[in-house]
């Protein structure tokens, strides 16, 4: 499979900071590449750096094999971004904001309406085409912020949060739209700081923290270097500080995370240490609510890595 | 293309706005009516305005035989002065004074005695002028007088510096004048009307005050969208930051003149406002206003970070500019009159009501020659710090 994005040691300071540190990514063309990875870990400034809205300090970035540097507005056509605050205008129809940006790219008459119709029917707003934003909820907002993007049938579509703030109907369309104009034939690359849609619908992904990308494969792959662990999750009553204590000084135990009544317990096989574990609550008159194992996940991954969760 | 794909979706944006159909075609007609109206006072109209005769009391020298000096006999009976000083003979000094206390004498002049023979002989010469009661009589005595000695004796100079037969043979060999006298030419500030109304007034000041808003208009464009995250969207396009500056600029321009458009044909229709005859000329007062208005408009945007602090610093420099200039109303304090020289406002006032007083052309011209000036010093300025306005992140 052909690269269509490459970034090859780039950086970006801030000042003294460090916000994007000697990166290195590679999206294949036609992929639906994720970008994971907590807030402030560089997402959005590797982002605005890829649209040419930023200038790196070093390094270099070829999209379709062009330099941002060299040709920014040949590589902006290429791209379609759908940025993670809504950017419309609301004193505006969702017609005349679509049609305003498509015609930025180009687009004119016949080809200019199809495009337009077929963008909005696309976030399903072709009944809502005559309104202005002001009067739609937060999803249609951000599936107008989407249909903006989409007109002039980007090869590179990037998406940076578009899922913030909206309802699980919103969410889940705008799931299915990505994987739709993957179908289609774009490349999509999408942000976010939610392991589970990025899992949904990722081919490959990279996870970022502090400015580095700290892995990056399938999720296979992923998975495979946190398969040696597996959690157990316990809800219960009458948890103590001793109890923590005794399960984490277990021999086989790799680490306890607990947040109010639950425990997660980190062991190299939940079949194996299970019973150990029951035994220990027991002994400390813990009442358990329910108990659930769990194979690894991206966010174990992102732990492990770091020692952090993705939301801290 | 995308310029004006930028332009025409600015314009339509703002005709979408009521505010902005309000503030920028309502109010300003609603100002002139008010203003207009309740100042109409500081205005006067033809008649209060034509010249009134001015009467001096000439006291003579009792040397010189009770007789007029011919050198200011011949002042006085210029053509031109005719219509404008009455003279009268008073017997001395003291008795002129009474008169001008009085008021039976509006201005009175003193000469000296043997006035006309230190004229030949070459010496400086002197008048002595006793102003009267009336500010602006006194002010046309004045010019008269004082100019006239300035002339005399500047004739003296040549003839101390240069030699009286020198003179004489110029004054020989130069063509004959057909009116012999002091040069005098009665100059013409307006070829048809002699003043302008309240409303003609604040209708070119409202004019010129709701022009500069139209930079407001752009400043708060961009920082609008900067606020929005739509100049965002904007820079993620194919299109360079020069060219999204441009399309609003612009967008605004065209709906500036749209608004002065508005102004002018809706104070002729309501107020019967007269704005002169050279249409083109007002244009072009009202693009250099507008264009002025942008590049004030592009450093406040620089300096502000937020669309309503840029708001508040563009009205309260508009505010400033029409009131030092006189906007509001006629400024008597040379301080402020000195100041208002350097704003936009001033410039462009004057080439207004020029043009509503039908001056000649190249009056007309110099107003607006010095207001093209200052937009371009400005414009330079704005195109050398615009890019840091903020498309860049």
């Amino acid at each position: 499979m052909a690269v269509f994005l490459q970034m090859k040691d780039v950086v970006k300071r801030y000042g003294s900071k460090l916000s994007v540190d000697h990166m290195n990514l590679e999206v294949n063309e036609g992929e639906i590449f994720g970008l994971l990875g907590p807030n402030g870990a560089g997402k959005s400034t590797s982002i605005n750096m890829i649209c040419g809205l930023l200038s790196k300090d070093q390094g270099s970035i070829k999209v379709d094999g062009i330099s941002i540097e060299e040709q920014p507005l040949e590589v902006k056509r290429r791209i379609g971004l759908v940025p993670q605050d809504l950017a419309l205008y609301e004193e505006m129809s969702a017609w005349d904001n679509v049609t305003f940006f498509a015609k930025l790219y180009g687009l004119r008459g016949n080809l200019l309406k199809e495009r337009v119709e077929e963008a909005l029917e696309f976030v399903g707003l072709q009944d809502r085409a005559k309104e202005r934003p002001s009067t739609f909820s937060g999803g249609m907002k951000r599936r107008l912020n989407i249909a903006c993007s989409i007109t002039h049938r980007p090869k590179l579509i990037i998406m940076d949060e578009p899922t913030v703030g909206i309802d699980p109907q919103s969410r889940n369309h705008i799931l299915e739209s990505v994987k739709t104009l993957n179908r289609m034939g774009s490349t999509v690359i999408y942000t976010s700081h939610y392991m589970e849609e990025v899992a949904a619908i990722s081919d490959r992904v990279a996870i970022m923290d502090q400015g580095h990308v700290i892995a990056c494969g399938t999720q296979q792959e992923l998975r495979a270097r946190v398969a040696h662990e597996e959690k157990i999750i316990l809800t219960a009553d009458g948890i103590t500080q001793d109890l923590i204590e005794q399960l984490t000084i277990h021999p086989r135990v790799r680490r306890v995370t607990q947040n109010d009544s639950e425990i997660q317990v980190y062991v190299p096989s939940a079949q194996n240490e299970l019973q150990d574990i029951l035994f220990i609550c027991s002994k400390h008159d813990t009442i358990l609510r329910t108990l659930q194992c769990e194979e690894p996940d991206l966010e174990t991954l992102f732990l492990s890595l770091t020692g952090r969760t993705l939301r801290d | 293309m995308n310029m004006m794909i930028i332009a025409w979706f600015e314009l339509r944006r703002m005709v979408t706005s009521r505010s902005v159909l309000i503030n920028q075609f309502l109010l300003p007609l609603i100002l002139i009516f008010i203003l207009g109206n309740a100042l109409s006072g500081w205005f006067g109209n033809d008649q209060e305005f034509k010249q009134q005769p001015v009467r001096v009391g000439v006291v003579l020298s009792p040397t010189d035989g009770g007789q007029l000096p011919k050198s200011i006999q011949a002042l006085m009976n210029t053509p031109a002065l005719q219509d404008i000083l009455v003279q009268e003979i008073v017997a001395s000094r003291e008795e002129a004074e009474g008169k001008l206390r009085r008021g039976e004498v509006d201005y009175a002049v003193v000469t000296p005695a043997s006035f006309d023979e230190r004229m030949d002989q070459g010496d400086e010469v002197k008048l002595e002028l006793l102003p009267g009661r009336d500010r602006n009589l006194n002010l046309v005595a004045d010019t008269i007088f004082k100019t006239f000695i300035a002339d005399a004796n500047h004739k003296q100079a040549e003839a101390v510096v240069l030699g009286r037969d020198k003179v004489l043979a110029a004054q020989a060999a130069a063509p004959v004048e057909a009116t012999p006298g002091p040069n005098i030419t009665i100059g013409q500030l307006s070829e048809k009307e002699s003043t302008y109304s309240a409303a003609q007034y604040y209708a070119a000041a409202m004019l010129i005050m709701f022009l500069l808003y139209s930079g407001l208009m752009a400043s708060s464009s961009l920082l609008g969208e900067r606020e929005s995250k739509t100049l965002y969207r904007l820079q993620s396009a194919p299109v360079t930051p020069g060219t999204i500056f441009a399309g609003k600029i612009i967008g605004c321009t065209l709906i500036t003149l749209a608004q002065a458009a508005a102004i002018v044909l809706g104070s002729m229709w309501l107020y019967g406002v007269k704005w002169g005859p050279h249409p083109f000329l007002l244009t072009m007062v009202c693009v250099l206003i507008a264009l002025s208005s942008m590049t004030i408009a592009t450093f406040i945007t620089l300096i502000s970070s937020t669309a309503a602090g840029a708001r508040g610093l563009m009205q309260a420099i508009i505010i400033a500019m029409t009131f030092v200039s006189g906007g509001f109303m006629p400024l008597p304090m040379e301080f402020f009159q000195k100041i208002g020289a350097f704003t936009v406002n001033h410039w462009a006032m004057q080439s207004m009501l020029r043009m509503m007083l039908d001056s000649e052309v190249h009056l007309i011209i110099t107003c607006v020659g010095m207001l093209a000036a200052i937009t371009a010093a400005l414009s330079a300025a704005a195109m050398f710090m615009y890019r840091k306005v903020g498309y860049h992140a």
